[in-house]
């Protein structure tokens, strides 16, 4: 197992060596970052799947299956960190303005959707898509925004009547 | 936060848009909720029903699928629905046995105004038709020559099935194995190809299979023997009398919708119950094509809840950890 | 059996070519592909939106469009999978692998003509093993109970992690994490729901089109826009030719053969559905290629191998629901919940009381399959269009199509609003490196094996020896043996032998 996740390590960071990414400062390599997310994914089911009864291998509770796989992923995540010394690849600071465009303009629609209805949560999610772009100007938003609008509306609510509200 | 953005918008709406001519009712389309994928069985009932129920009142009749948390999310988005008639819920006697499961859920007695029961089914008990067990004495008996060794399946926890199963053990001192399935196809899947006895479960998914011959029905819940198994005997008759309870589904309104709207849904789907096709097509699914009174219906919950709330507490069964 | 099959089946035939029949097939199989190519909008999805359309038809007619519906809205889910790398259901993450990959290199055409040529041979291959081998394919699936099952999902899960670049340990990790996200929602056995959190959304667990439009989706947007940001320049593909070449046929002709057997082979097992097929042929693909590290690179083969066996198993799917009226999936339900409105009560009397809609039904599979093959060889034109819109238009549409399609699934808001959160979670996976296939195929197909897992010691009464006593299970136990001592163990102690001048080729090719 170890010798498969250097070979791994290897493959990962072969692509763009990034000397400066290297001496970053505040920067996480790779394997670490990917070993520190299994062990927190696997310690948050491992540690939650304890409110569950476990039961014995005749009659096995809800907590068994999650609490081993957890367990597991913990072990996991503690190899894949030990054996990738080698990785020169580095997690630098995530870009805030896509993240933060993106995913709150769909959260966003998702919570306006039901309240104001497709043809004003639409243009919204639009928006916020050029937003994130950095190339968003009020012409190529409207360009875009209403046939994407009129034509989502046509598609989804009318001809294939999925049950969304339109309007406020 | 959201629901507090809808539960005001709601609310908004319901001040602002002032009550339409109730002679006029439906102006617009109808639609009912059902906790169940497309395909399962609210939805095929509901999409029969629709069907026929546009036909009648001139208003398209669309089925929406809202399935999720035991029914919780079918429920209370029609609980919270405008009490207008628009909204209905499909849902079954499983509104009622859920009061037992889930506490924490809106009481459905007083969120929902019965509109009408569209129809009932009983569940079988049933044997794959290898084993020589003919009658529900001859299951007993096998049962108790290995305790704990006689195998059936169940589609699901909450379900009549497993509560019934359970009944069955406790009124006739058996141990049996329980396996419990997601729902009926691969429960029935698995008795098929031997891996177990027998099955507790809704007669129609069952049934093609009990005409085959591929499975043996040995005895039913409702009170009276079923048309589509005229052969096999109720429990009642077995005496054991503790068994007897039908399966249901029927429609409900938002709590406060306006009795004449509920009355007018109620007579236009009675009338499409008694409409030959679709008793056609309700008993080709093994739907008893019911109808009848809210009030009927009303009973049928209320009578539900607390027959379910007995057997769920004397037979311990718990949902927590 | 054999006379049986032909005569059923020219009888099926004479009523598949009735000219509605063939109006609504056509119908059918072009409103498929268009609602199945919208991201997030996958089969389940389309046959629900548009079973509307079948009322009021004939119950053969109704059954023959449902059946061009789902088989068109797999073609498409194909082409959004290899043009936009979304996968609107299991299979098709397959395809994404390398067909993703060849639309990056300006093959766009070539992958989406294979996928259309050998989806059409492989639904051929599969409808031949419906008409004579369904009796033997049934008595096959009831042999597998729930022991059976669970060394099945054992060897899917093996074949999961070696679809990955190099069988890792990280996408040994990543498929334990899909594992665990399975667990999510109710447990079949307690009741009890698992990891809500109170919220009721999540005690039926999370959708798999949530994670993979999440991660697919608005992960890999996330990314591109930051590529995009930082280079000054978006992801736009050349396209060079059109059709696929005779080279890619000369490569990927073995390939469509074995994948339609695979497909085949388990696409009638219940609870699999069409998905552990496409794993496992792209699987077999890889260990049999003599450049298995090209595998993700973009290779010919890696399309035709997955389209081929999920083409076949959407066929063979059809086995238990229509020979003993049990769906096998939720696709399956769907098909049985038609019938059911219809007044056809899907059971094993299906074929003697209702021979004209059984083989009218099989004989349009075929036809269905023809017209889908001519319809998306044409439409090859059009969809490479899409690659030329500038990636600066083209990610608020998809974002817009992947939002609403994920509400469709089931009407929820809050679907999206997860998939939000797994498109942070997919960008992460992206910037590490991380491959979502393993984590996909281990949220599929882990709760079936916990579920199998324990209801075979409810019935065994905690015995594991049942696992090796019943031949079945220990047939694939062993070649899941096999499949780890071969991938695994033994070329690691090559390897290790050849560690002096060993040098990994996928360094080469990834900078080349």
């Amino acid at each position: 197992m170890a010798e498969n996740s250097t070979t791994y390590l290897e493959t990962a960071g072969s692509g763009t060596a990034d000397s400066k990414s290297r001496n970053a400062r505040y920067s996480i390599s790779n394997t670490n970052a990917s070993a520190f997310l299994l062990l927190g994914l696997g310690a948050f089911f491992a540690y939650f799947g304890l409110e569950y009864r476990l039961g014995s291998l005749r009659s096995m509770g809800p907590g068994m299956f999650p609490v081993v796989g957890g367990m597991l992923l913990v072990g996991i995540a503690f190899v894949v960190a030990l054996t990738g010394r080698k990785s020169d690849e580095h997690l630098r600071s995530l870009p805030v303005k896509p993240i933060v465009a993106i995913l709150g303009s769909v959260v966003a629609f998702s919570l306006l959707l039901e309240t104001l209805g497709l043809a004003l949560s639409a243009p919204l999610l639009i928006a916020g898509a050029l937003v994130a772009s950095g190339q968003g100007s009020l012409k190529t938003g409207v360009l875009l925004g209403v046939p994407l609008t009129l034509a989502a509306v046509l598609a989804f609510p009318i001809l294939l009547g999925v049950p969304l509200k339109v309007f406020p | 936060m959201r629901k507090i953005v809808a539960l005001a918008s709601a609310a908004i709406m319901t001040v602002t848009v002032s009550c339409p001519a109730l002679a006029e009712f439906p102006e617009q389309p109808i639609r009912i909720v059902v906790s169940a994928l497309p395909g399962g069985s609210p939805d095929i009932l509901a999409r029969i029903i629709g069907q026929h129920l546009s036909l009648k009142i001139g208003q398209s009749v669309i089925v929406e699928n809202k399935s999720g948390g035991a029914g919780a999310i079918a429920n209370e988005y029609v609980a919270r629905a405008k009490p207008d008639g628009y909204t209905l819920l499909g849902t079954s006697d499983a509104l009622g046995i859920n009061v037992s499961f889930f506490p924490d859920q809106p009481d459905p007695t007083t969120s929902f105004t019965p509109v009408i029961q569209a129809m009932s089914s009983p569940q079988v008990l049933a044997v794959r038709s290898d084993i020589d067990v003919k009658s529900v004495d001859e299951y007993v008996e096998r049962a108790k020559t290995d305790p704990g060794g006689q195998t059936i399946s169940v589609p699901g926890v909450t379900t009549s099935g497993n509560l019934a199963s359970l009944m069955l053990e406790s009124q006739t001192g058996i141990d049996l194995n329980i396996a419990v399935y997601p729902s009926a196809a691969p429960a029935i899947n698995d008795v098929l190809g031997q891996h177990i006895d027998s099955i507790f479960v809704t007669l129609g998914p069952a049934l093609p299979q009990i005409q085959a011959g591929k499975l043996r029905a040995i005895a039913v819940t409702t009170p009276e023997r079923t048309p589509a198994l005229p052969d096999v005997p109720t429990f009642r008759e077995l005496g054991l009398d503790g068994m007897t309870f039908t399966s249901w589904q029927g429609y409900f309104a938002p709590a406060g919708t306006p009795p004449e709207v509920v009355s007018k849904l109620n007579s236009a789907i009675n009338e499409v119950l008694a409409e030959p096709e679709v008793q056609k097509q309700l008993l080709a699914n093994a739907f008893d094509p019911a109808g009848g009174t809210p009030e009927q219906q009303g009973a049928l919950l209320h009578d539900g809840i607390g027959f379910w709330a007995d057997i769920v507490k004397k037979n311990n069964v718990k949902l927590e950890n | 059996m054999w006379d049986t099959g032909i005569s059923g089946l020219l009888g099926g035939l004479l009523v598949a070519v009735e000219p509605i029949n063939l109006f609504i097939c056509f119908i059918g199989v072009v409103l498929g592909t268009l609602v199945g190519v919208l991201p997030g909008v996958g089969p389940v999805v389309t046959i629900s939106l548009l079973l509307p359309l079948t009322f009021g038809m004939e119950p053969v007619t109704a059954l023959i469009m449902l059946a061009g519906i789902y088989y068109g809205a797999q073609y498409g889910g194909s082409t959004t999978a290899i043009l936009l790398k979304l996968p609107g259901e299991t299979a098709a993450v397959l395809t994404c692998l390398d067909g993703n990959q060849l639309a990056r290199n300006g093959r766009a055409g070539a992958a989406l003509g294979m996928s259309a040529i050998s989806s059409f041979v492989a639904g051929t291959i599969g409808t031949l093993a419906v008409v004579f081998f369904a009796p033997l394919l049934v008595s096959i699936a009831l042999d597998f109970g729930p022991a059976e099952n669970v060394s099945l999902m054992l060897l899917g899960l093996t074949a999961a992690v070696m679809v990955a670049q190099g069988p890792s340990l990280p996408a040994v990790g990543m498929l334990v994490a899909g594992i665990l996200l399975g667990t999510i929602g109710t447990d079949t056995s307690t009741g009890i729901a698992r990891y809500h959190f109170g919220i009721p959304e999540l005690r039926d667990g999370v959708n798999f089109v949530v994670i993979a439009m999440g991660i697919y989706g608005f992960g890999e947007i996330i990314a591109n826009l930051e590529e995009g940001l930082k280079q000054e320049k978006l992801p736009t593909a050349r396209i060079t030719n059109i059709y696929p070449t005779r080279d890619d046929f000369r490569r990927s002709w073995k390939a469509i053969l074995r994948g339609s057997f695979i497909g085949s082979a388990v696409g009638f097992l219940p609870g699999l559905g069409t998905s552990a097929g496409a794993f496992a042929a792209y699987t077999v693909e890889k260990k049999v290629s003599a450049h298995p590290e090209l595998f993700g690179t973009g290779v010919i083969e890696g399309v035709a191998a997955p389209e081929a066996a999920n083409n076949a198993a959407a066929q063979t799917n059809f086995i238990p629901l229509l020979t003993l009226g049990l769906p096998s999936g939720a696709i399956m339900a769907l098909m049985a919940g038609a019938m059911m409105i219809h007044g056809v009560v899907p059971g094993p009397a299906v074929m003697t009381t209702r021979p004209e809609l059984f083989w009218g039904l099989i004989a349009s599979m075929f036809v269905g399959n023809l017209m889908l093959l001519f319809l998306n060889l044409n439409l090859i034109r059009v969809w490479v269009k899409v690659l030329t819109i500038p990636y600066s238009i083209l990610f608020p549409v998809i974002m817009l199509l992947c939002a609403i399609g994920i509400y469709s699934l089931n009407n929820s808001t809050f679907d999206i609003l997860l998939a939000a959160f797994f498109g942070l979670v997919g960008y992460i996976f992206i910037k590490l490196k991380l491959e979502p296939a393993p984590l996909l195929m281990g949220f599929v197909l882990g709760p079936m094996l916990e579920e199998n897992f324990r209801r075979t010691m409810t019935i065994a009464r905690g015995d594991l020896t049942i696992f090796i006593s019943k031949p079945i299970s220990a047939g694939l136990l062993a070649a899941t043996a096999l499949t780890i001592f071969f991938s695994l163990v033994l070329p690691r102690l090559r390897r290790t032998r050849h560690r002096a001048n060993f040098t990994n080729p996928k360094i080469e090719k990834t900078n080349a």
